[in-house]
């Protein structure tokens, strides 16, 4: 069996502007899309893309699938298909974007838990539930491509990436910065009316990241 | 050409603690070492992210581990590396845990807790208490946050996406390496007075495989190319519980649980071959006894064998192990919480690896190496679940320390320059001759026949004839090799040079892992001879060095280094 779709094809250092080519990937029951790149890479054509555990966990794969950010690894490769590289973020070669902007945007924060220095005994912690989930983040950056308003290009400008990062530290039990006022200078005040974000594996970004850091009380 | 005074490459676990450690150290002038890492993916994206279980210290925090100590994490070890592991290090290792793991909580890094709030521990294969701390199962995801918030934290230099292609000796001592920027394609020099290796594993010379498509055990061809051996490459772990089709690993953690594994006829078969440890026997013995319930017939179409948790109950599963039932759910389409999931055996680890001792010092003046990628020897031939997460934390920290003091007592002299000018134009010629030729092989044609060749001819029942015709592939797929012609022929993320790169390295290193496991005529841990079933203690209580030769690798042999525990039979 065979599978149809359409792959960006993007080659700056020949001058082109790119557009979509045609592979007829060989198709299996439960093969994902990431097979079919992994495949195309090596029939036909040497498709540039990213790519690294193949179940979910580096968060390397993230592309758009008929306009939507997915991860290639666990969606299900299917006939009619059409692959982009994540909208959010400049496009580098093929399916490849820079992830930088994502990153840098946020090292002013420190995106850590800013614990200071360690007591000498810590206290006995219970990491809240909200943690956890947000922990889970694999960092593909899907979910800025699901932002209306994200700018990699706008150092006041976070997205739900930015503001998951944050959340993190600001559910971490020991962090003691805030959190809330961090978001604010991203201008989260935007994501109250719109809530649109999704994340690709499930966090639920505006529960347990926007809601707390627009509702803004500093957690102890 | 770039300075730094330590570069580490590699970004997993192993890399990122080497680097904090050697950064807290001070030059001669009272200030910081200038220490810089360089990975060919982003740190968070490291192999270590996808580890599950968790890591091994005898905290003693769970009712039923009361009595564990340090001991008796040494011994279990040994036992569990079927007396190949070097006791001596195994002893650090096992002593440094706790403190590791305690660092690692200081830091932030969110362990699962017992409800009076210690850090929670599970048992897993081969250790007589319940050892393993976690966070859910995603252990590994976590603490590679924890380590990359603190190399942020300390500024060190990160070079990611860069590629190291070459190491650099000069006079009898490293001096640096070369490398690509994976983004333009370009190539750069880097000058340091030591260099760590922490690269990973080298899971990909095999098809069926949990580890990343990128494990490609590229850093211990760099090594060996630069005539650091490797050591015990022949002793390959494959882990009983991968998925069947994908072998996507299902951690440990899932028996430790409590998982039972059943055959087709509805037993839990183990009983067979381990029977008081059952499930929680260690890797090698239950993923020989699946194969050979699988050989003989008593497997599903003749491929995989059952793990159950339903008993676990949904509860339980929930949450202990949640991303398990996710990726039975999303890539077999099976909930565990109401079916059993489909497993095999897949290849895992590679307990071999750059030849190093305790504070990872090689034998080449200020080369290290740390990790997975990195033979000190704590598995021997066979690893323990849980002992990886912690080696590299225990050894990273440890060559980080000692790659800190060998450059304190030097200034940071411009030895070698030459040495490593003529490297990068090497490597330079090297690309443009690949960039240009237009030969008939095509390079994923050649690893694909690799990889097959492995797992059929080297994995887990191994004989000498197959594998002398593994060999002999192997050599053809290297004649080949040098036939290749790339597809694309741009500078910019140019993967198909990349990858075609590292298949040099990965053809030269499953020669070397089929050279050992022939010449090994005795069975140890992974190492299973049909042809050589008993432990030959009086002849191969010793490890394989490879060492590089124009002609091929020579194999040499060097002893282990016994303290505590005398070998003796090891029975489940
Ligand atoms: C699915 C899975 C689950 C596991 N679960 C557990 C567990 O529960 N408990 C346990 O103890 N162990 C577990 N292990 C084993 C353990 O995770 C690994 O052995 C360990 O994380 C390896 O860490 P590392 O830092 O040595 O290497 P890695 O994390 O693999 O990192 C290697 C680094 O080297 C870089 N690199 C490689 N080559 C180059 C090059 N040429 N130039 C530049 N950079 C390079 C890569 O970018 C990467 O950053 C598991 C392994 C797998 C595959």
């Amino acid at each position: 069996m065979k599978a149809s779709i359409k792959v960006w094809r993007f080659d700056p250092d020949n001058g082109d502007k790119g557009n979509l080519i045609q592979y007829q990937a060989p198709y299996q029951e439960g093969d994902t899309v990431l097979q079919a790149l992994l495949d195309l890479y090596e029939q036909e054509y040497p498709v540039c893309f990213r790519f690294g555990c193949r179940f979910k966990k580096c968060g390397l794969c993230a592309v758009e699938i008929n306009g939507r950010p997915r991860l290639a690894c666990r969606t299900p490769l299917k006939d009619g298909l059409t692959i982009r590289p994540l909208r959010a973020l400049p496009n580098i070669r093929d399916l490849v974007v820079d992830r930088d902007p994502a990153f840098s945007v946020l090292l002013p924060y420190q995106p850590w838990p800013a614990i200071g220095e360690p007591p000498e005994r810590l206290p006995r912690l219970t990491e809240p539930v909200e943690h956890q989930r947000l922990m889970a983040c694999n960092e593909c950056l899907g979910c800025l491509s699901t932002c209306p308003t994200y700018r990699h290009d706008d150092p006041s400008c976070g997205g739900p990436f930015q503001f998951v990062k944050l959340a993190q530290a600001h559910f971490h039990p020991l962090d003691r910065m805030d959190r809330p006022a961090q978001a604010r200078a991203l201008s989260i005040e935007r994501c109250g009316s719109c809530l649109k974000c999704r994340c690709l594996i499930g966090i639920p970004i505006v529960k347990m990241a926007i809601q707390p850091l627009l509702e803004g009380a500093h957690q102890p | 050409m770039i300075n730094h005074q330590i570069l580490v490459v590699g970004g997993g676990l192993a890399g990122m603690r080497a680097a904090i450690e050697a950064c807290q150290a001070t030059g001669k002038g009272g200030q910081r070492l200038d220490v810089a890492l360089l990975s060919r993916v982003h740190p968070l994206r490291s192999h270590s992210g996808a580890a599950q279980g968790g890591a091994n210290a005898s905290f003693g925090n769970a009712e039923a581990g009361k009595d564990d100590n340090w001991e008796k994490h040494a011994f279990d070890t040994v036992k569990g590396s079927d007396y190949l592991g070097d006791q001596d290090s195994i002893e650090v290792m096992a002593k440094e845990a706790v403190p590791r793991i305690v660092e690692l909580e200081h830091w932030g890094c969110p362990f699962s807790r017992t409800p009076e709030g210690k850090i929670a521990q599970r048992p897993f294969g081969g250790a007589g208490y319940p050892r393993t701390c976690y966070s859910a199962d995603k252990t590994g995801h976590v603490m590679l946050h924890t380590l990359y918030e603190q190399v942020t934290k300390r500024r060190i230099k990160v070079y990611s996406e860069w590629m190291a292609l070459a190491l650099v000796r000069s006079a009898g001592v490293c001096v640096g390496l070369v490398a690509m920027e994976m983004l333009s394609g370009k190539l750069e020099a880097f000058r340091a007075d030591a260099v760590i290796f922490a690269t990973g594993g080298a899971g990909r010379l095999y098809q069926k495989t949990t580890n990343a498509i990128i494990n490609t055990g590229y850093g211990m061809a760099l090594a060996y190319w630069a005539g650091v051996p490797l050591k015990d490459m022949e002793f390959i772990q494959f882990h009983p519980t991968t998925l069947y089709g994908t072998n996507i690993l299902i951690s440990e953690a899932a028996r430790g649980e409590g998982g039972y594994l059943y055959n087709a006829k509805g037993e839990r078969f183990l009983k067979d071959y381990a029977p008081s440890l059952m499930e929680l026997a260690p890797r090698d013995i239950v993923a020989r006894s699946e194969q050979i319930e699988i050989e003989q017939g008593r497997g599903y179409e003749n491929a995989y064998v059952l793990l159950d948790l339903r008993h676990l109950g949904r509860e339980k599963i929930e949450e202990r192990l949640p991303g398990i039932r996710d990726l039975a759910i999303s890539y077999a389409g099976v909930d565990p919480v109401e079916q059993p999931i489909p497993v095999q055996p897949g290849q895992h680890y590679t307990m071999g690896g750059i030849a190093c001792n305790t504070w990872g010092e090689s034998e080449l003046p200020g080369f290290f190496a740390a990790g997975e990628s990195a033979c000190v020897s704590i598995h021997g031939a066979n690893r323990l679940g849980g002992n990886s997460l912690l080696e590299t934390v225990v050894f990273g920290k440890l060559a980080g320390e000692r790659a800190a003091q060998f450059v304190q007592s030097k200034e940071n002299s411009r030895k070698g320059e030459q040495d490593i000018q003529s490297a990068l134009a090497g490597a330079q010629s090297k690309i443009e001759g690949l960039l240009k030729a237009d030969g008939t092989e095509d390079f994923p044609t050649i690893r694909k026949e690799m990889e097959v060749t492995m797992t059929e001819q080297v994995g887990i029942f191994r004989e000498r004839s197959p594998m002398e015709k593994a060999l002999k592939i192997i050599r053809d797929l290297k004649e080949r090799y040098r036939r290749g012609c790339l597809r694309y022929h741009g500078r910019s993320f140019n993967q198909d040079l990349m990858r075609a790169l590292e298949l040099e390295g990965m053809l030269d290193v499953a020669e070397i892992v089929a050279m050992g496991a022939v010449a090994r005529e005795e069975s140890r841990g992974s190492h299973y001879r049909l042809d050589f079933k008993a432990r030959d203690d009086e002849k191969w209580l010793k490890h394989t060095l490879a060492r590089f030769t124009p002609e091929g690798p020579r194999l040499e042999y060097s002893p282990v280094t016994i303290t505590n525990y005398p070998p003796v039979e090891r029975k489940y």
